[in-house]
């Protein structure tokens, strides 16, 4: 079922999304070559309990930390580890956090050091594919506008959209209804209303889409060829004009 | 933190794939572990008796889901699998 939020909730979504948008701004200074995915993960976890608030990825089915930190060809969900960050590897961080009962979700992709054009430009264009999708997300369209024009902008530019991934509506639950494929067939899919929160995320390849998850842990989700990949995303609520971006 | 794009689930209706019920359009009830799901037609087989499925014999085929609750009964079913 696909909850639609009241104006005191919303300020409740507001407050969490601010949170993580200010845990994501904070973490940025410390993505350094050298520095451990896991004091990554210490910070954002600090960070989140002092704002008040409580890391929503912990425990989270079982995921053992409070942030996802995926280096190179890990798309998402990579559990933070001992590994070291290195000059010229790209690394998304995803970050989710709820407070007062609302949660906020959102993520982005960081250069450590000095990184080559192409991974430049696969960040680049993942973050631009995001907005090119909330530029669909309206009251009256459909979920399918929004992964049609994600689909068609990273496509176009021969980047690959993870298929077996997607974003998800949030609110009193990080996963909601409805699921959000970043592909899809323009003005097909359930219409999007106004008072809806959606956490819409973009995951761009620099090859083939295909992924794979690790069968040991059964989270990290890496590139089947091994290219790297990149993660935007946003807590956004659908108003009756431009959505309203909640984590940004 | 991405969710999988794995529309088999409660809720969300569903084309049987294999077996003597092929083509029949279905409700997901229940998860009953990582293989299978409940499903209900409302007509050959009834939310008080739902049928188990193996869900890679299952098809997701419409997007928009249903709210499982006391409201919902057999008629309200049959009625919404017809659309």
């Amino acid at each position: 079922m696909i909850t639609t939020k009241t104006p005191s909730e919303i300020i409740k979504m507001r407050d969490a999304g601010a949170v993580v948008r200010d845990t994501l701004l904070m973490i940025e200074e410390y993505i350094k070559p050298g520095v451990t995915t896991k004091e990554l993960d210490m910070k954002i976890e600090e960070f989140i309990r002092k704002a008040g608030a409580v890391p929503s990825f912990k425990n989270y089915n079982g995921f053992p930390a409070s942030s996802c930190i995926s280096i190179d060809e890990v798309v998402v969900h990579g559990i933070p580890s001992d590994r070291e960050l290195k000059s010229g590897e790209i690394v998304s961080v995803d970050v989710g956090a709820i407070l007062k009962g609302f949660h906020g979700d959102a993520a982005r992709t960081f250069e450590v050091g000095e990184v080559d054009e192409d991974k430049r430009k696969l960040i680049e264009v993942t973050k631009q594919s995001f907005f090119e999708g909330i530029r669909q997300a309206r009251d009256g369209r459909r979920l399918g506008d929004i992964g049609h024009a994600i689909q068609e902008y990273c496509e176009s530019r021969g980047y690959g959209v993870v298929r077996e991934m997607a974003g998800h509506g949030i609110g009193r639950h990080m996963h909601e209804d409805p699921i959000i494929p970043n592909y899809g067939v323009a003005g097909m899919g359930v219409p999007i209303k106004k008072g809806y929160t959606l956490a819409i995320e973009p995951m761009i390849t620099l090859g083939n889409p295909a992924i794979r998850i690790n069968r040991y842990d059964g989270w990290t989700c890496s590139t089947a060829d091994g290219k790297p990949s990149a993660h935007y995303e946003n807590t956004i609520l659908i108003t009756g004009d431009e959505p309203e971006i909640l984590t940004l | 933190m991405c969710e999988k794009n794995d529309k088999i689930k409660v809720g969300n209706i569903v084309v049987s794939l294999k077996g003597h019920d092929t083509g029949r359009r279905y409700l997901v009830v229940c998860e009953t572990d990582e293989n299978f799901v409940l499903v209900c037609d409302g007509e050959y087989r009834k939310l008080d008796n739902p049928k188990q499925k193996r869900k890679k014999h299952l098809k997701f085929d419409s997007e928009s889901p249903i709210e499982c609750n006391d409201a919902l009964n057999d008629s309200i079913l049959r009625k919404l699998l017809k659309k």
